[in-house]
C-alpha cells in the first residue's frame, strides 16, 4: 500500500471515528481545552499506531480504546483523579459509541438545522457555554440571573435541542 | 436523568448525583447508550460553536485583500488535504511532548478564539489559514481537524509567547459546585417524600434535585416564595428558585408577585404564571391539564427546538376559572373547571390544622372529603356568598344541584368560622333537584331546633308527595322525628310507609345535632340516626326506586297546614347510597380521611 494510500485510508477511518472518540473525550474532559489536549493526543497517537491496526476490526473501538487509554493517562498527569464514572461506566460508554457511529453525520447535520431555530438569546448561552467555556455562574452574572437559572435555561435549551435532533432523525428528514 | 447528564457536563454533579449517573448507566446498555448521545450532543454543540467561530474568521479573510485566492480548480482534495493535517498534527504533537518536557503544563483560561489571538505572536500574520483556500464542503467536514491544526500550528509558533504568559496551575476539569438551597420542603401529611436527603419539614431542596411524594400532600416553599402544593403520588425535579419540572402527579401553584413567571415545565411544554395561584397535572400521553383558579397563567406547548426560541411565538393565556388539556402537539382543548381536580392551599391548611386538633379544620377537612367523594350527590356548607339567593352545591355533580334561597337568612353556623341558614319566617326554604332515580339514600346533616311551633316541621320534603319514590322527613310537635316515603296513590287513597324515632324537643332545642335517614329499597330497610347512634330502623315495604325530584328543604307547601321548620341548618348532604352505621359515626365525629388523588 503506498503511503498517499495509508494516508488517504487513515483520514476517512478518522473523519468517521473523531466524533465518536471526540464526544467521548469531551463527557470524559469536562474543561473544553483539556478535552481538546486529550483529543489532539488520540489523533496524534492513531497516526503512531495506525500501522497496527487491524482492519477486521472497526477502527472506531479501536480508537475508543486509545481515547480511554489517553483520557487515564491525563487523568495522571493531572495528578488526581477527579473523574467521576467507574472503569466499567467508561466501557458501556465506549461500546455505545460504536452502536452510534454510523448514525454521527445525521446528528450533526439534525443538529446544525436545529442550531438555526434557536433564538439569538439561546444561542449567545450557549456561545458563552460552549465557545468561550464560560460557566454557568458567569453567565448568570453577565445575564444578571442566578446560576440555577442559567443551569436551567441550558437544561432547556439542550433538551429542546435533543428532541429537536430526535424528531428530524425519526421524520427521515436528515436521510 | 438526562437533567444529572447535563449536570454532568457542567460539572455541578454533587457525589451522591454521581453515584447514581454511574449506576444508571451500568444498568443497561440502553442507558449507556442515552450517556453516549447526552455527551455526543456536547460535543457537537461544541464543534458547532467552533466551527462557526473559525469560519467567519475564514469568511474575514476571503474579503481581506491581503489573502491569497486561488479559486475551486486550486482546491484540493478534501481527503488528502486531512491526511496532511493529521501528519502535521503528529510532528506537532513530537514538539510538544517535547516542550511538555521542558516545562509545567499550561492551562489558558481564556476562550478558543482568544486563545488564538493570544498564542499568535503578534509580528507574525496567522499563515496557515490565511493562505490555504479551502472549498466550502470540505470546510464543514474538516472543520474540527482543521480547530485542532490550528490549535496546534499556533501553538508550536508560539511557544516563546506561552512561556511568557502568567503561569496558572493546572484546573481541575470539574468544579466543586456551591449549593445554594432554591426551596424548602414544607409540611408533609398523609404520604411520605423521598428527596435524597429532604424528607421533613424545613430540608433544604437544591436545583436539579428530584423530589418524590408517595401519597398525601406536600409543600415545597420556594426561595422566590412561590408555595407549591404536590399531590401525591407525584415526582417533580426542583429546577430553581423559581422553577419546577412535573414528571408525574399534580402540584398547584400558589405565586405572590416575587414569584412572578414562576414556572411548571412538563416535558417540552412550560406553565408560566402570571401572578396567580393555577394546577398542573400531568397525565401522559393526553398531556396537561391546566386549571386556573386565581388571576392568569400562560400556556407555551412550543416542541422540539422552538420551546428554547425565545422569539415571539403564540402562546395560550389561561385566566381565573379557566381549565384546559394541553399536548405537546399545541392541541388545546377546554374543560369545565373543577374546583376538586386539585388540592389547593386552603384545603391543604385544612388537613393541618385537623392533624392539629382544630375542631373546625377537622370539620373543613371532612367536608373538602365529601366535596370529592362520588357518592356524593348533593353537598351544601351554606358557605357566606356574595349571592345570598344561592347556595352551591360543592359535590362533584356540580351547579345542576346548587339551591335557590327563599326567605332563609344566613347566619352563624356550628363553629364561628362557618356559616348556617335561619330558617323560621313563614315561608322560608331552599329549593333543589335531585331528578336521579336511586336505590338507597341516605341524607343528613347538622340542625338547629329553636321551635317546633306547627305540627309538623320538614326537614327535607319531595314537592310531589304523591308521586312513588318521594321521601319526607319532619319533625314532629309530638317529639318525634320521621322518615316516609311514598308508594304514590291507588283506588284507596295514598299510601306511604313511615319511620319515627324518639326526638324530644326539650332535649334538643337550641342545640346542634346531626341527623341521618337512611333509605335502601335493595337491602329492604330504612333507618334514622340521632348524633351518629342508630335511633330507629324498619324494614321497607315497598322497595320500588327513590325519587327525590324537586325537593324543599326547612318547609312543604303540599298542604293547608303550615311545615315550617323553625332554625338553623349548617350542612346538608345526599348520597347516593346507604352509609353504614361507622361512616355515619365518623360523619358526626369529623373524621377526616386523606383524599387519594382523583
Amino acid at each position: 500500500m503506498s503511503i498517499t494510500h495509508q494516508k488517504r485510508e487513515l483520514s476517512e477511518y478518522w473523519l468517521s471515528a473523531q466524533a465518536a472518540v471526540g464526544a467521548y473525550v469531551t463527557g470524559m474532559v469536562l474543561n473544553f481545552n483539556d478535552a481538546e489536549d486529550v483529543l489532539q493526543s488520540v489523533a496524534a497517537a492513531v497516526i503512531a499506531k495506525f500501522d497496527t491496526y487491524d482492519p477486521s476490526r472497526p477502527f472506531v473501538a479501536w480508537a475508543l480504546g486509545i481515547a480511554r487509554y489517553e483520557v487515564l493517562q491525563y487523568f495522571r498527569k493531572l495528578g488526581s483523579d477527579p473523574h467521576i464514572f467507574s472503569s466499567e461506566a467508561q466501557e458501556s460508554i465506549a461500546r455505545a459509541y460504536e452502536e452510534l457511529e454510523p448514525q454521527i453525520d445525521r446528528y450533526r447535520i439534525a443538529l446544525s438545522r436545529c442550531m438555526g431555530k434557536l433564538s439569538s438569546r439561546a444561542r449567545n448561552v450557549l456561545e458563552w457555554r460552549y465557545l468561550h467555556d464560560v460557566k454557568t455562574g458567569r453567565i448568570a452574572a453577565r445575564l444578571g440571573t442566578t446560576p440555577a437559572a442559567v443551569s436551567a435555561m441550558l437544561f432547556r435549551i439542550r433538551k429542546a435541542l435533543r428532541d429537536c435532533i430526535e424528531k428530524q432523525i425519526l421524520a427521515g428528514e436528515v436521510d | 436523568m438526562q437533567a444529572l447528564l447535563d449536570k454532568y457536563l457542567d460539572g455541578t454533579l454533587t457525589r451522591e448525583e454521581a453515584r447514581l449517573v454511574d449506576a444508571w448507566i451500568r444498568e443497561s446498555e440502553a442507558n449507556a447508550r442515552v450517556c453516549a448521545q447526552v455527551f455526543l450532543q456536547h460535543y457537537l454543540t461544541r464543534e458547532y460553536m467552533v466551527g462557526t467561530s473559525i469560519n467567519r474568521l475564514l469568511m474575514e479573510s476571503e474579503h481581506d485583500p491581503a489573502a491569497t485566492h486561488g479559486g475551486d480548480e486550486a482546491a484540493e482534495d478534501g481527503s488528502a488535504l486531512l491526511a496532511e493535517v493529521l501528519e502535521l498534527e503528529f510532528a506537532a504533537r513530537q514538539a510538544r511532548q517535547r516542550q511538555v518536557e521542558l516545562r509545567p503544563k499550561q492551562v489558558t483560561s481564556v476562550d478558543t478564539l482568544g486563545r488564538l489571538d493570544l498564542l499568535c505572536p503578534q509580528d507574525e500574520p496567522v499563515v496557515p489559514v490565511r493562505h490555504i483556500v479551502i472549498p466550502r464542503w470540505t470546510l464543514y467536514l474538516s472543520i474540527g481537524a482543521l480547530a485542532a491544526l490550528l490549535l496546534l500550528l499556533v501553538s508550536s509558533h508560539g511557544t516563546g509567547h506561552l512561556q511568557q504568559a502568567p503561569v496558572q496551575q493546572p484546573t481541575p476539569p470539574t468544579q466543586t459546585p456551591v449549593r445554594t438551597p432554591v426551596a424548602y420542603l414544607g409540611h408533609v401529611t398523609g404520604g411520605r417524600v423521598n428527596a435524597a436527603s429532604a424528607s421533613g419539614k424545613g430540608d433544604p431542596l437544591h436545583a436539579g434535585q428530584m423530589v418524590e411524594l408517595d401519597g398525601g400532600l406536600a409543600e415545597i416553599i420556594f426561595e422566590r416564595q412561590a408555595r407549591l402544593i404536590v399531590q401525591g403520588p407525584a415526582r417533580l425535579i426542583v429546577r430553581s428558585d423559581n422553577a419546577i419540572e412535573l414528571l408525574a402527579g399534580r402540584i398547584v401553584a400558589s405565586c405572590p408577585s416575587t414569584a412572578h413567571e414562576f414556572t411548571v415545565q412538563v416535558d417540552s411544554m412550560r406553565v408560566i404564571d402570571l401572578g396567580t395561584e393555577f394546577g398542573v397535572a400531568f397525565a401522559d400521553p393526553e398531556g396537561i391539564l391546566v386549571q386556573v383558579y386565581d388571576g392568569t397563567v400562560e400556556v407555551d406547548s412550543r416542541s422540539s427546538a422552538d420551546s428554547a426560541n425565545d422569539e415571539p411565538v403564540p402562546t395560550r393565556s389561561l385566566h381565573a376559572g379557566e381549565a384546559a388539556w394541553i399536548d405537546e402537539s399545541g392541541n388545546y382543548r377546554p374543560v369545565p373547571f373543577n374546583e376538586l381536580a386539585f388540592v389547593r392551599v386552603r384545603e391543604f391548611e385544612a388537613y393541618l390544622q385537623a392533624k392539629a386538633g382544630s375542631a373546625y379544620h377537622q370539620w373543613l377537612a371532612q367536608s373538602h372529603r365529601l366535596r370529592r367523594d362520588h357518592h356524593v350527590l348533593l353537598y351544601y356548607t351554606f358557605d357566606q356568598s356574595e349571592d345570598a339567593r344561592y347556595v352551591r352545591n360543592l359535590a362533584a355533580t356540580g351547579s345542576a344541584m346548587d339551591g335557590i334561597v327563599d326567605g332563609a337568612e344566613q347566619v352563624s353556623g356550628r363553629f364561628a368560622e362557618s356559616t348556617a341558614l335561619q330558617f323560621g319566617q313563614t315561608g322560608s326554604t331552599v329549593r333543589f333537584s335531585v331528578p336521579n332515580k336511586l336505590e338507597a339514600v341516605t341524607i343528613g346533616g347538622w340542625f338547629r331546633l329553636d321551635d317546633v311551633p306547627y305540627l309538623i316541621g320538614q326537614i327535607v320534603a319531595s314537592e310531589d308527595w304523591y308521586r312513588p319514590g318521594a321521601l319526607h322527613w319532619n319533625i314532629y310537635q309530638d317529639g318525634s322525628l320521621g322518615l316516609e316515603k311514598s308508594m304514590g296513590v291507588n283506588g284507596s287513597g295514598k299510601h306511604n310507609q313511615r319511620l319515627t324515632a324518639s326526638f324530644p324537643f326539650e332535649h334538643y332545642a337550641g342545640k346542634w345535632v346531626h341527623l341521618v335517614g337512611v333509605c335502601d329499597t335493595r337491602r329492604g330497610i330504612v333507618q334514622l340516626y340521632i348524633d351518629g347512634q342508630l335511633a330507629a330502623e324498619r324494614e321497607l315495604l315497598d322497595t320500588s326506586p327513590i325519587q327525590l325530584d324537586q325537593t324543599l328543604l326547612g318547609n312543604w307547601y303540599g298542604e293547608t297546614l303550615p311545615r315550617q321548620f323553625v332554625g338553623r341548618i349548617d350542612e346538608l348532604v345526599i348520597f347516593d347510597r346507604a352509609l353504614t352505621a361507622g361512616e355515619i359515626a365518623d360523619l358526626v365525629a369529623d373524621q377526616w380521611v386523606f383524599p387519594s388523588s382523583p
